[in-house]
């Protein structure tokens, strides 16, 4: 993530903390190839892109919004909108004191056992909640695998395979 | 080595035993560009400097920088299997090496690993390659001498234990020879000799090991090989290991012998590496702390006192000069480092005088204090004396009448030279040294023939060696020349001229 996404993610979200407001709006404006396309085309004058989004009914209601994206527009950076919604994200997290975790598994555990696990990381990361993102990877071969923050619980069976070769080979070349 | 069968079994019942009990934790972070032995990281944000990083190939780095957003790493290792995105894992502790007795007698990477098809070392613990230097109260000063059996250098250029002595000169000069000659005259003596090789042909190291193990120097010596085709990484961790494993024996109050070969070829694999990561180019594009490189490396090679241990690491570093110019860049920050210098010069070495060693430019800052008090008494006049042929014997090019006091000076001077002049792997002791100096610098050589003079000696000190043997173990075991050796030393070569003296008339 550049620095400067970081700083339009924080300008934004200290005029604006409505996550939902901001990426919803944001996520319209990627899925779209063709606005997509012309917001970020160098061929079109600021100008000409900032009269397209005039003309968004979803901007038109939020003005603070629109001039993001005008700003964006004339400073040419509306290619970083991608990383900007990630920094917004993040900001909105840190400002509530939450973390998203990346749970990596072969079969998906149950609604109780995903509450276990997000109280017990809130425990150990001092976060008030804890967003659960699911993935499956049958190659874990069991287990599960938890990324927070910079850090990996491994709880997989490939991992604890992995870690008994790594001790016999230490063992035979110090 | 493989694993005893009982070890698999016990690391497979403890595995099982807390099979439910044990979560991996590790700090991860990823990789954002890798290439040329450098990657930059993402995440890691508790990583420390010098840290060491796993990759998930196995293959280890060690933090360099430290930017806000990312971690640059430089590889210690290959970087097949790993790509854009790969999971780096912080291992919690800085660059280290393992050290112990096991490592004698073998022949290791910059890690420490074997490479020279014996089998694993079992090291007894591991040392960070990086340590701060002995402390000011901790050093005592430098009193004992290390002979590097090296006429030439014992007598005018003495060195001493915990001392810092560079080896400089252009290349084929002779400048490893007096290295790997030292080495083997700590035979019998109790020094540990630890060989640094840094961006040396393979063929070279292995030159090196084959001459140490054929005169029996490999048993107590430890070589440490980052060869050219070695990553620069490894180049630049290479002295630090070494050193590292050095300190261990140090701690231990044993004394150590560490020879760099070359500190100017650890600057440049330095060199590459900061210029990989970004770092501002200085003079002669080397980074604003290549000073810093060698003086934290050279300044850990102390004496220290009875309450450390008492132990002692002399350091020789070699530099490579070009075309003699000792005022470049490199050379002149590790003369300013080191202790004092071995200047060698091609034009000498050329001229057949080898060891080639230029007495006007080398100096030892620790000087007499650190030289068998025989080697001081009878080397005295060694330089003055060599000083003054020097300066006479411009004089001989053109003009053939010179009085007989120049003459005298002149003949004088070049017996000296004869007598300097040393072959390969072939130390000698301080017995053997005292003898030479004291028949030479007293003018008992002044009727040998010149051509004769190296041969005479040569076989004088051995006639010494094995008529009188009580004298010549009297002054190796003292140190000291009395004047009864003095007497004897007379006699038995006035004895000795009369029955060869015929083979000059001859």
């Amino acid at each position: 993530m550049t620095d400067l996404a970081q700083r339009y993610a924080a300008a934004l979200y200290d005029l604006t903390p409505d996550e939902d407001a901001f990426v919803h709006t944001a996520h319209f404006l990627l899925q779209e190839p063709e606005l997509w396309d012309a917001l970020t085309s160098p061929v079109l004058r600021p100008a000409e892109k900032k009269a397209v989004l005039e003309h968004l009914p979803r901007l038109q209601t939020q003005p603070l919004l629109l001039h993001f994206f005008s700003l964006l527009c004339d400073k040419g950076r509306m290619e970083l909108l991608p990383e900007i919604i990630t920094a917004y994200q993040q900001k909105a997290l840190d400002a509530a004191d939450g973390a998203v975790c990346v749970m990596t598994c072969v079969h998906i555990p149950d609604e109780k056992t995903q509450q276990q696990i997000q109280s017990l990381l809130c425990k150990l990361h001092h976060k008030r909640f804890v967003r659960l993102e699911i993935r499956q990877d049958p190659a874990l071969l069991g287990g599960f695998l938890l990324e927070i923050e910079g850090v990996r619980y491994d709880r997989s069976v490939r991992g604890r395979l992995e870690n008994l070769a790594k001790q016999l080979q230490e063992r035979r070349i110090v | 080595m493989k694993n005893q069968p009982e070890e698999i079994v016990s690391i497979l019942r403890d595995q099982i035993a807390n099979y439910d009990v044990r979560t991996r934790r590790d700090e991860v972070g990823s990789v954002l560009e890798i290439g040329d032995g450098i990657a930059t990281l993402y995440g890691l944000d508790n990583a420390l400097y010098g840290e060491l990083l796993e990759f998930e190939n196995g293959v280890q780095g060690m933090v360099l920088n430290l930017e806000k957003d990312s971690v640059g790493c430089v590889l210690l290792g290959s970087d097949s299997g790993l790509h854009e995105g790969s999971v780096v894992r912080r291992t919690g502790r800085s660059a280290d090496v393992g050290v112990g007795d096991a490592l004698i007698g073998r022949t290791v990477d910059a890690l420490g690993a074997p490479i020279d098809g014996l089998g694993p070392i079992e090291t007894t613990e591991r040392r960070p390659i990086e340590r701060e230097a002995s402390g000011v109260l901790s050093r005592e000063p430098v009193t004992v001498p290390l002979q590097t059996g090296i006429l030439a250098i014992d007598a005018m250029v003495p060195i001493g234990r915990g001392q810092r002595e560079l080896i400089i000169g252009d290349r084929e000069t002779g400048k490893t020879s007096i290295a790997v000659d030292a080495i083997l005259n700590q035979k019998g003596l109790d020094v540990i000799c630890i060989y640094v090789a840094i961006g040396q042909k393979a063929s070279t190291v292995a030159r090196i090991r084959n001459t140490l193990d054929r005169y029996g120097a490999l048993k107590y010596s430890i070589i440490v090989s980052a060869t050219a085709s070695d990553p620069a990484s490894l180049q630049y961790i290479a002295p630090y290991a070494g050193t590292a494993m050095g300190e261990y024996f140090m701690a231990q109050g044993k004394d150590v012998l560490i020879v760099y070969d070359d500190l100017s070829k650890h600057a440049v694999a330095y060199r590459a590496l900061s210029l990989l990561l970004h770092r501002s180019p200085g003079r002669e594009a080397y980074p604003g702390d290549v000073f810093y490189l060698h003086s934290r490396l050279l300044e850990r090679s102390c004496r220290l006192t009875k309450e450390y241990g008492g132990g002692s690491m002399t350091a020789l570093p070699i530099i490579e000069t070009l075309a003699g110019d000792v005022s470049a860049y490199i050379p002149t920050n590790v003369i300013s480092i080191t202790d004092g210098q071995i200047y060698l010069e091609s034009d000498l070495f050329f001229a057949g005088q080898r060891p080639a060693v230029n007495v006007g430019l080398s100096v030892s800052r620790v000087g007499g204090a650190a030289q068998t008090r025989a080697i001081k008494k009878t080397a005295g006049t060694l330089r003055i004396d060599l000083a003054r042929f020097r300066e006479l014997e411009v004089f001989t090019q053109f003009s053939s009448d010179l009085d007989s006091a120049t003459q005298e000076t002149l003949n004088h001077g070049r017996r000296l030279l004869e007598i300097l002049k040393q072959p390969l792997y072939h130390p000698q002791s301080v017995a053997r040294q005292a003898v030479t100096l004291y028949i030479s610098t007293n003018g008992l050589l002044a009727d040998v023939p010149l051509a004769a003079v190296s041969g005479f000696v040569n076989d004088f000190c051995t006639e010494m060696e094995n008529t009188q043997q009580e004298t010549m173990a009297e002054i190796q075991q003292t140190g000291a020349l009395s004047g009864t050796a003095v007497e004897t030393i007379r006699s038995a070569l006035e004895e000795y001229k009369k029955r060869v003296s015929k083979q000059w008339q001859a």
